[in-house]
């Protein structure tokens, strides 16, 4: 009998992939509780493989993220205020748009390296690395 | 006609019915006359009751007959969650197979056979077993009983059909049945055998899904960002216990995976990452298990 630790505190029985939640009452808890007891050493939690799709997702939430601090539900309704007729809107959309392009161009550049054969940079630093974004006053 | 004092009537009364006949009274119900006074006469309040087997009456004195009384579940084990098929060779010790009853040798079987709503059961040579909840165990005398030529054992102790035995409240309490078959299975409080409790399918259903219970859910969101977890609460009857959770999903739309993170006595925790943002969908099917 294996188990599998997971991002929360349920293990997973390897057998039939059951979640085992942590709760000392279920029977099965009590036997992987046991079994750890008794010297078993589950396998650590698996860790999600680092791919471009990673970096797209963490790029999209960063870019959604930014929109948010100005209360802009999406980055697509953000950029959309471009031809407000009310200029702070149009001058917050304008600013999102050039620091948008800034971000996915930077992106792009550090994609270009690592595909020349450079080392990939962690998800977060690479995040801290991109241009700040900075709304107009 | 004699004459009772209060409600207190003692001894055997012999009173003519209708025509020649004699009657014996060994037991007098009133029927709306609970409060009857010292010295009045009854005539008609009052019915021979001789029909009824004596095992009953004492047990209308002392608590009711109807209701719940059967300690087992699915006792008459029609209930079939795991769609067991009979004679099927179990891979594991204590593997559960019809619901609330488990094989306790790896690689022995149940076999069974309906007739008219009753199943009979064969139990394996190593037994087949139910573990009863502490929480239903109030403890005291206990009576259990069967059909058939299985053996029986609570608790370790061999108890014979129609014998009793004394609990102590609240402990779990494990009913083996070993080689024969056997039906319609009741443990019950007191000292009496009494009939088998036949309660309503949907009924016994719903007690064997406080241990055990099978569904399907079609969970699904729209998003806008794909590297957020998303949480789908599926609602369960209420476990006994957070339950252990198996799950397997098909029909997967903008999913890249679909698992079981987490789960309650009352829901589970379905988690679908989407692939991409927009509207994501899975039908999961899954089991929750919170058996003894």
């Amino acid at each position: 009998m294996t188990y599998l630790l997971t991002a929360s505190d349920a293990v997973v029985r390897v057998a039939d992939g059951a979640t085992i939640p942590n709760d000392p009452e279920n029977t099965d808890r009590a036997a992987y509780t046991a079994w750890v007891a008794d010297g078993g050493i589950p396998d650590p939690a698996p860790v999600q493989p680092v791919t471009v799709a990673t970096y797209q997702r963490a790029i999209d939430a960063h870019v959604e993220a930014t929109a948010a601090q100005r209360g802009y539900s999406t980055g697509t309704s953000c950029a959309s205020y471009a031809a407000s007729t009310v200029p702070a809107w149009a001058a917050e959309a304008a600013a999102f748009i050039a620091w948008r392009d800034a971000v996915w161009i930077a992106t792009y550049a550090g994609l270009a390296s690592v595909q020349a054969g450079d080392p990939a940079p962690d998800v977060e630093p690479f995040l801290a690395s991109l241009p700040l974004m900075v709304w107009p006053a | 006609m004699p004459q009772a004092a209060g409600r207190a009537i003692t001894g055997v009364w012999t009173v003519n019915a209708t025509g020649p006949e004699t009657a014996t009274i060994t037991e007098i119900l009133w029927n709306d006359r609970l409060n009857s006074t010292a010295g009045e006469t009854f005539s008609v309040a009052c019915v021979a009751w001789n029909a009824m087997p004596a095992r009953e009456t004492v047990l209308m004195r002392t608590g009711p007959l109807a209701g719940f009384r059967n300690l087992i579940i699915n006792g008459n084990p029609l209930v079939n969650q795991r769609s067991y098929a009979s004679g099927q060779a179990t891979i594991a010790a204590n593997q559960y197979t019809l619901d609330r009853w488990r094989v306790v040798t790896s690689g022995q079987a149940v076999t069974f056979t309906d007739s008219l709503g009753v199943r009979t059961v064969t139990a394996p040579a190593g037994g087949m077993e139910q573990v009863i909840e502490g929480l239903s165990n109030l403890g005291g005398v206990h009576t259990l009983n069967w059909t058939g030529t299985a053996t029986a054992t609570v608790g370790g102790g061999a108890v014979a059909k129609g014998a009793q035995f004394t609990l102590t409240g609240n402990d779990g309490v494990t009913v083996r049945m070993t080689g024969g078959t056997w039906s319609q299975l009741q443990q019950e409080p007191g000292n009496q055998a009494t009939p088998f409790e036949r309660r309503p399918i949907g009924v016994e259903f719903l007690l064997c899904q406080r241990y055990y219970e099978i569904g399907v859910a079609v969970v699904g969101y729209a998003v806008n960002t794909v590297n957020t977890i998303h949480y789908s609460p599926v609602s369960i009857v209420r476990k006994r216990v957070s339950p252990t959770v198996v799950q397997s999903s098909a029909g997967l739309v903008n999913v890249s995976s679909c698992t079981a993170v987490a789960s309650s006595q009352t829901s589970l925790y379905i988690d679908l990452q989407a692939t991409a943002a927009g509207n994501c969908a899975a039908t999961s099917t899954w089991t929750a298990s919170a058996e003894l």
